[in-house]
């Protein structure tokens, strides 16, 4: 239950990491609005297929981050344990992702470096799912392994749009205004 | 036993020592000590930390004092370090200030219902629908920037609600002061406008040390806001101590207030080994007031009787939820406002406050931002949104 409240901490705080990027994003389209792809890479990642334009992806995939939190409130009760508690390893994990928050709220930090910062978030995110899964499994909760697959498929996506943006915008062509 | 302060001698000054290691302990848990225990520390670092202040004020304005002045600031100085550095890490700057603002809010409602002058309570009261505001757009900032819920430091016993608006809360400062205690008052009206004084005064410092840490541009705005409001009411209740006593007498009354403010923390700890602190500080302080009782003797050629009675200590600060009497006090006191030294009603406010707060909410009032829309809710307010099983 402990790591199930360290999820819903990094969950809820993750849908707020997306609120800002997405403000960081259209700050970036006013400063400069051909300094931006338009469309994301539609393949990103071997078999995960992203497309549409960033305005849609990032608000899609704060919508999942927060879909993500009501599902782990649900399994937390589910399991007779407290929502709105915070648990031990709830406490660590925001004191491990307290950085991020500050780049990404920071009005002089770039897309590109705020990018960054959210790789490092999808990229625990990823891990902790998957830790999230393997107990479940230990603990013969099959239902819930199987509803913390689907979001770690949905997390793969996230992990992968970040990952394959923030090449697009460094390695390509890199412009001031963004990188 | 009940403590007196003109016949207890606590532990000698040479006697009081620290090492590093001791000045350094384990921190209090923020999730497993009563939020109480951190409201007490938050209060006894303001406490020991505006003592120091009115020393060096001291130390600069009496040649014959400086040397047990300094001697009784290195103790002070270790004291407020043992106690700051309880608090954890883990609290981020913006929890931290939950805290400092539960810590307001509960000290001054037990001090408003304390104090035996009616118009200081009433400043009391109305400092306090301030400090109660704070907490609610502290508690918006908390779960809009960091997902978290301000819950989880007041740990239920304090509401999460608006009172006076902090948008209304900038005053001219002619429209701050208040009325000073006379020369006789009570010692418990002495002893409350010092630990209101060294609160508001210690919540000032915070927040202007840590504003500036926060990238978020409406934060740091926040902030900025909330220490102008906290400066004014260390003048709101700095301006409640008689300017006419003696820079001895107000030392006296200094080393008074933190025998009382730990005698009240040791009787109510829940935390062991805090507790034991509290009781060791009590002695200690009890050990610098017979100190400046020594001083006072000597340079005002005074008996310190005429400032501390018969020596019983007036009755404590309750560390204790007061939600029902902050709701009584929210539905009766929100719409009070400040003419000059007078409480009044909102439609004789001194106009030089309207004027000024015009200007200073001219572009926009951070704290009306912050918390547009916002009602705190079990879990941030995220969790009233979220769909069951949406995943």
């Amino acid at each position: 239950m402990d790591k199930i409240g360290e999820r819903i901490a990094f969950e809820r705080s993750g849908t707020r990491l997306y609120d800002a990027l997405i403000v960081k994003y259209h700050a970036a389209l006013e400063l400069d609005p051909d300094a931006l792809p338009h469309e994301l890479p539609a393949d990103l990642e071997g078999d995960l297929s992203v497309s549409g334009s960033p305005d849609e992806i990032l608000a899609r995939i704060r919508a999942e981050e927060l879909a993500h939190f009501g599902l782990l409130c649900d399994a937390m009760t589910q399991l007779g344990g407290d929502p709105t508690a915070q648990t031990p390893c709830a406490d660590i994990i925001a004191v491990a992702s307290s950085g991020l928050m500050q780049v990404l709220n920071d009005p002089r930090t770039t897309l590109a470096q705020c990018l960054n910062a959210m790789l490092t978030a999808e990229l625990t995110d990823n891990a902790g799912w998957e830790l999230l899964i393997s107990l479940a499994e230990e603990e013969e909760q099959t239902d819930l392994a199987a509803s913390f697959l689907q979001a770690l498929e949905q997390e793969r996506q996230h992990l992968a749009v970040v990952r394959g943006w923030l090449a697009a915008i460094v390695s390509d062509q890199p412009h001031p205004a963004v990188v | 036993m009940a403590i007196n302060l003109l016949q207890d001698r606590g532990t000698p000054l040479e006697s009081q020592r620290f090492t590093w290691k001791e000045l350094v302990q384990k921190p209090i848990s923020k999730l497993d000590d009563d939020a109480f225990t951190r409201v007490r520390i938050i209060l006894m670092n303001g406490v020991e930390l505006d003592s120091l202040r009115i020393k060096q004020v001291l130390l600069r304005m009496n040649r014959a004092l400086r040397t047990p002045i300094a001697q009784l600031m290195r103790v002070e100085q270790h004291q407020a370090t043992l106690i700051n550095w309880l608090i954890g890490a883990d609290h981020s700057p913006i929890e931290t200030t939950i805290a400092y603002e539960q810590a307001a809010i509960e000290i001054t409602a037990s001090v408003a219902q304390l104090e035996p002058d009616t118009y200081l309570a009433q400043g009391y009261r109305f400092a306090l629908l301030e400090d109660f505001d704070h907490l609610y757009r502290y508690s918006a900032l908390l779960d809009r920037l960091e997902g978290k819920d301000a819950n989880n430091i007041t740990q239920g016993h304090t509401d999460i609600v608006p009172a006076r608006p902090t948008a209304m809360h900038h005053r001219a400062p002619e429209h701050e002061l208040l009325q000073p205690y006379a020369p006789s008052a009570a010692l418990a009206t002495k002893l409350h406008a010092l630990t209101l004084t060294g609160g508001e005064y210690q919540t000032h410092d915070y927040y202007m040390n840590i504003g500036p840490l926060l990238t978020d541009p409406l934060a740091r705005q926040l902030y900025a806001e909330i220490a102008s409001i906290e400066a004014q009411h260390i003048t709101h209740y700095g301006s409640m101590i008689n300017p006419d006593e003696s820079l001895m007498e107000k030392m006296l009354l200094q080393e008074a207030c933190e025998v009382w403010n730990y005698a009240a923390c040791a009787e109510q700890e829940s935390n062991s080994r805090i507790k034991a602190l509290w009781e060791r500080f009590v002695d200690y302080e009890l050990g610098h007031l017979q100190v400046v009782m020594e001083l006072f003797k000597q340079h005002e050629r005074r008996d310190p009787a005429e400032v501390l009675g018969d020596g019983s200590l007036p009755p404590g600060v309750m560390f204790e939820s007061h939600r029902e009497y902050l709701r009584e006090e929210i539905d009766a006191e929100t719409n009070l406002r400040k003419d000059g030294t007078a409480f009044v009603s909102e439609d004789r406010e001194g106009a030089t406050s309207i004027a000024y707060r015009q200007q200073m909410n001219k572009d926009g009032s951070p704290s009306t931002t912050v918390s547009a829309t916002y009602r705190w809710a079990p879990g941030t307010e995220l969790a009233r949104v979220v769909t069951p099983k949406a995943a």
